[in-house]
């Protein structure tokens, strides 16, 4: 087998198998074609090195069989500066409470020590970064490929654009991210990711159970967010709000609401658990946890209920009749 | 400034043009290697990895029809304008004319 025949069986193995034989004739029979025409100029064979330097000029074989091969895209030009955004977002709003939150529990209840950070709150941080950035990936390549099959971005009526200062725009990038957040939560919520340790006790982990209230309330919240997801979908695929989706998303807040209260009223979130010898450290951790717990539930059902507020407000200001559409 | 900004932008202003030369040059029949000697031979060079590929998007649009026979102890594929293919290279050199005449006017 010579240089050339390497050459376009490397080609080959590159391509879809349909077009394999006929691209790799085709393309056998032109790069065959100039060496025997060189050969004849130079009355001689060419050696393995001039062989080389035709087949160079022609690009390494997954570049060529690239050429054949129709441009894909996981995410294209115009979801990439969102997607980007939304990484933004992601080291922001997951990476950075990982290293803060986490960071803290650590130093403060197991091992303040340089260490002790390289090895337990950076690589769960990294593993954060890592989870979020996939999940990040993964919404936007459905979304990339679900914009060709709805053709949302070709199918749309100038005239049915809203006023710059119609107060019922979602903006895109609120979307993608309560999107994104929602999608992460629901994956941790069905138990497909598992917190990662963060609590050591003279280098054991010890184990973070949830309390009874999670259990109660699992169905009420996993419908919850199932119900967001649709919501935030419907947002992207179309910015201006109906009055169907501002009264659902009114409703799922309320819901929201009404799960918080509940959470509010119980007092126990976590339970640390470790042996006999550490429970005076674990029960400060837990305390500390579950205050943590606690005015981060008062902090998100201030934002819901304002939320819920500003909904509305929006529905009482913005013009009645109009149905906007993409 | 970008070194390789002169490369891109020919590499624009070339793409449009091949794709007229290589249907013009298919008025009459060729295989790949003698098409890419005839448009190297006027001036225009093109490699492998753009012609072939090209010459394939072109005959899925219906604008070229091919065979395979053998010539010279190998088999080669013919490549030639189909009808629709004429009927586009007329317009786009219709086209392509009142392009340059008003580069001209402009440059």
């Amino acid at each position: 087998m010579d240089i050339i025949d390497r050459y376009l069986a490397a080609v080959r193995r590159q391509l879809p198998p349909a077009q394999q034989d006929d691209i790799v004739r085709e393309l056998g029979d032109s790069l065959r074609s100039e060496a025997e025409e060189r050969e004849a100029e130079i009355g001689r064979p060419l050696n393995e090195d001039e062989q080389a330097a035709l087949l160079k000029k022609r690009g390494h074989p997954w570049l060529m069989a690239s050429r054949y091969l129709t441009q894909q895209y996981l995410i294209g030009p115009s979801l990439y500066p969102y997607y980007r955004k939304a990484l933004g977002m992601v080291v922001f709003w997951v990476v950075l409470p990982i290293v803060l939150f986490g960071g803290a529990i650590h130093t403060i209840y197991s091992d303040a020590s340089v260490a002790g950070w390289i090895t337990r709150v950076i690589p769960t941080a990294w593993n954060g970064a890592i989870y979020s950035v996939g999940i990040v990936t993964i919404v936007f390549a459905i979304l990339e490929h679900e914009r060709v099959r709805l053709n949302v971005l070709d199918n749309w009526n100038p005239k049915r654009l809203p006023n710059a200062d119609d107060v019922r725009e979602v903006p895109r990038s609120e979307s993608v991210l309560g999107l994104i957040f929602t999608l992460t939560f629901l994956i941790f919520w069905t138990g497909a990711f598992r917190v990662p340790d963060l609590i050591f006790f003279n280098s054991e982990p010890a184990r973070i159970a949830g309390g009874p209230v999670w259990g109660q309330l699992y169905w009420p919240i996993l419908v919850s967010l199932i119900a967001s997801i649709g919501i935030y979908l419907i947002d992207m695929v179309r910015p201006w709000r109906s009055t169907a989706v501002s009264m659902a998303d009114i409703v799922i807040n309320l819901v929201n609401l009404g799960i918080l209260s509940i959470m509010l009223r119980a007092n126990n979130y976590v339970q640390v658990q470790t042996t006999a010898e550490h429970l005076e450290k674990a029960a400060r951790a837990e305390y500390f946890i579950n205050n943590t717990f606690m005015v981060t539930f008062t902090v998100i059902a201030i934002i819901t209920a304002w939320d819920v507020l500003y909904e509305i407000w929006r529905l009482v200001k913005s013009r009645p009749a109009r149905a906007y559409a993409l | 400034m970008d070194p390789n900004l002169f490369d891109t932008l020919r590499l624009e202003l070339r793409r449009g043009s091949l794709t007229l030369a290589v249907l013009a040059q298919l008025r009459s029949e060729h295989y790949g290697y003698t098409l890419r000697k005839a448009l190297a031979d006027l001036g225009l060079d093109i490699d492998e990895g753009t012609l072939y590929p090209l010459l394939r998007r072109l005959e899925a649009q219906e604008l070229l029809t091919s065979e395979w026979r053998e010539e010279g102890g190998r088999n080669k594929r013919f490549y030639k304008l189909s009808p629709d293919g004429r009927q586009i290279l007329k317009q786009l050199l219709a086209e392509w004319k009142r392009i340059n005449s008003s580069l001209d006017r402009i440059v």
